[in-house]
């Protein structure tokens, strides 16, 4: 029994150190996480490293292009633009990680229901995904958004609450090809009960499935709530949100050029470090998958 | 298979009608009313009277069940703020820039990241293929608003090429068009190169160099017809997609298009063309599917028709 204890232990070891130097072997997906640590830093630090407040502006100093003083610039209303900068990548990235919460969970257990108990419950849940397939994701947030009003907690409630889709279709599809496996099988004949099956069994060799699902997911929710405020619809003032930096700084685009080149910039390296970490991720995990 | 199809078509019809029921009761629930009561207050009297024209007076089942005898009749009614205007008036004035773009933008991604996706599958590991993938990779995830910017600033602001914003002339379309490309063009080349590396890899292309047809015959008839599968799969949305156009790229390049519909009757409290909007994308993105799900079999003989697994 031992023995075979450490066998496993050691397997367990070797896949991870096996998946580790994979990983590592993708420079882009190295890069990608030192991008994806960054800007973690900065969401967590963003009120230490920023100069001044998100808030704070004087009108003597506005559209002011980069300087000594100011690094970045300032925008209309004389704010400094890196300060507003890192705050909009805090407020990025909570939303992010916010509408993750709720599509992950809402996925996951639809995705559990529909997957692993099949039958009627499954058709429910097929027709549901169905239904929620028929419109785009962004419209039903933007009508949430209109519903609710404009705040940060709403645009993470709006996006999670219609963004789920993948997350249920793919956990419920990977259900449905472990229900048949024999471990899955070995289980049940030795009496486990169906909650323990699922989420002791079955769910474990799902989670990498879901990583990499997550490492994608965060870009395209950036890139949402960088949208609903670009819109308008999304975060108010005096919060800063890189997308409505975006489309504010469109009305200045021909004399005041660092209005607009900055937070796009931001949001673009944000988006590819989040998915090259992805890459990387699914690569790492799947050595068939061709790069 | 028309067994199938008909009732896949009554499970979209279902599908759609309980989209309009959700969108219908939703709708309402938007705060506020479709007239600028903050800037002109309605009393009483004709604030009912308003109500009474447009039928919001009476209970909500019963404006439901009107909409949908309306619907059958394929009349998505009045707008509330155009007040000249039908829905159908509405769409059909926004519809075709947005779909101009739009199909301009589906025949670029096609012709460019088909053979750009063979082309970097074919020389796989080599720098070709590298500079492909990343560059595939970066065009996916960067959002098309944030490319839109920098074209205006250096092409437009800085080199002075082509206009800024606007509609009307040829020059209009390039920008807007190349932004809203990158996307689907990436996306396009990355799965086409995926799907042909994996059916490269099969026996039966194996099989098919044995009895000694040329290269190109077993890329083109073999290798690519099977590549093809998943490539449907992933067009089908694609294109929905597409036509309905980017509200951020109209925003951006102010082109009078169908997205700013989307926004401004959100904003408006335009019940009937919020709702009309809402459920022409569900039939779109709903028959689309369809669609895509019979072409697969046509691809795939394999394939059997039964219930998708989704």
């Amino acid at each position: 029994m031992n023995i075979l204890k450490e066998v496993e232990e050691k397997g367990q070891r070797r896949r991870k150190a096996n998946f580790i130097w994979r990983f590592r072997r993708n420079k882009l997906a190295v890069v990608g996480s030192g991008i994806v640590f960054v800007c973690i830093f900065i969401a967590m630090f963003a009120n230490f490293l920023a100069p001044t407040s998100y808030d704070i502006g004087n009108l003597v100093e506005a559209r002011q292009p980069p300087s000594w003083s100011h690094v970045f610039g300032t925008d209309a209303v004389g704010r400094d633009y890196l300060s507003r900068m890192l705050y909009a990548t805090r407020t990025s990235i909570i939303v992010a990680l916010g509408v993750q919460v709720i599509t992950l969970s809402i996925g996951i257990s639809l995705g559990t229901l529909g997957g692993y108990l099949g039958g009627w419950v499954d058709q429910i849940v097929v027709r549901i995904i169905e239904i929620a397939t028929g419109i785009p994701a962004l419209l039903i947030a933007m009508f949430i958004m209109g519903m609710l009003g404009h705040s940060m907690w709403n645009v993470i409630f709006a996006l999670g609450i219609s963004g789920w889709v993948v997350e249920t279709r793919i956990t419920r599809g990977q259900f449905l090809a472990f229900k048949e496996r024999e471990f899955v099988i070995a289980a049940q004949a030795i009496g486990a009960n169906r909650f323990r099956v699922a989420f002791k069994h079955i769910f474990p060799n799902i989670v990498p499935i879901l990583a990499v699902l997550l490492a994608f997911q965060i870009p395209a929710v950036i890139f949402n709530e960088a949208g609903l405020s670009f819109l308008g619809l999304g975060i108010d003032e005096p919060m800063p949100s890189l997308g409505k930096m975006i489309s504010t700084s469109l009305a200045y685009i021909r004399t005041y050029w660092h209005m607009g080149l900055f937070p796009s910039l931001m949001i673009a390296i944000i988006t590819m470090g989040f998915t090259f970490v992805g890459d990387g991720l699914r690569d790492a995990l799947d050595p068939t998958m061709n790069r | 298979m028309i067994r199938y199809s008909l009732g896949r078509l009554l499970g979209l019809l279902g599908s759609v009608l309980i989209i309009s029921l959700i969108l219908f009761i939703a709708v309402r629930w938007l705060p506020g009313t479709p007239w600028n009561e903050a800037e002109i207050p309605l009393q009483g009297a004709a604030k009912e009277n308003m109500m009474r024209k447009y039928g919001l007076d009476q209970p909500i089942h019963i404006q439901y069940a009107k909409y949908l005898w309306n619907l059958l009749h394929l009349d998505l009614g009045n707008s509330f703020i155009y007040k000249t205007d039908t829905v159908w008036q509405t769409i059909a004035r926004g519809w075709p820039a947005t779909a101009k773009i739009g199909s301009v933008t589906l025949l670029i991604a096609f012709s460019i990241g088909i053979p750009v996706g063979i082309i970097a599958a074919l020389r796989q590991n080599s720098l070709l293929d590298y500079t492909v993938t990343f560059l595939a990779t970066t065009g996916i995830t960067v959002p098309n608003f944030a490319v839109a910017v920098w074209l205006v600033m250096f092409v437009s602001v800085k080199m002075e090429l082509l206009p800024t914003q606007g509609w009307g002339t040829w020059q209009h379309m390039i920008l807007p068009v190349v932004a809203y490309s990158l996307a689907p063009t990436s996306l396009i080349a990355r799965f086409t190169r995926v799907s042909m590396l994996e059916a490269m890899r099969s026996d039966y292309i194996r099989t098919a160099r044995a009895k000694g047809l040329a290269e190109p015959v077993v890329i083109l008839r073999h290798v690519f017809k099977n590549a093809l599968i998943p490539i449907i799969t992933l067009v089908g949305p694609l294109i929905p997609n597409l036509m309905t156009g980017s509200i951020f790229i109209e925003n951006t390049f102010g082109i009078p298009g169908i997205g700013r519909h989307f926004v401004t009757s959100i904003f408006d409290r335009d019940y009937p063309v919020i709702m009309g909007v809402f459920m022409l994308v569900a039939v779109l993105f709903g028959l689309t599917y369809f669609i895509s799900d019979i072409l697969y079999t046509w691809a795939d003989p394999r394939v059997r028709l039964t219930d998708r697994q989704t």
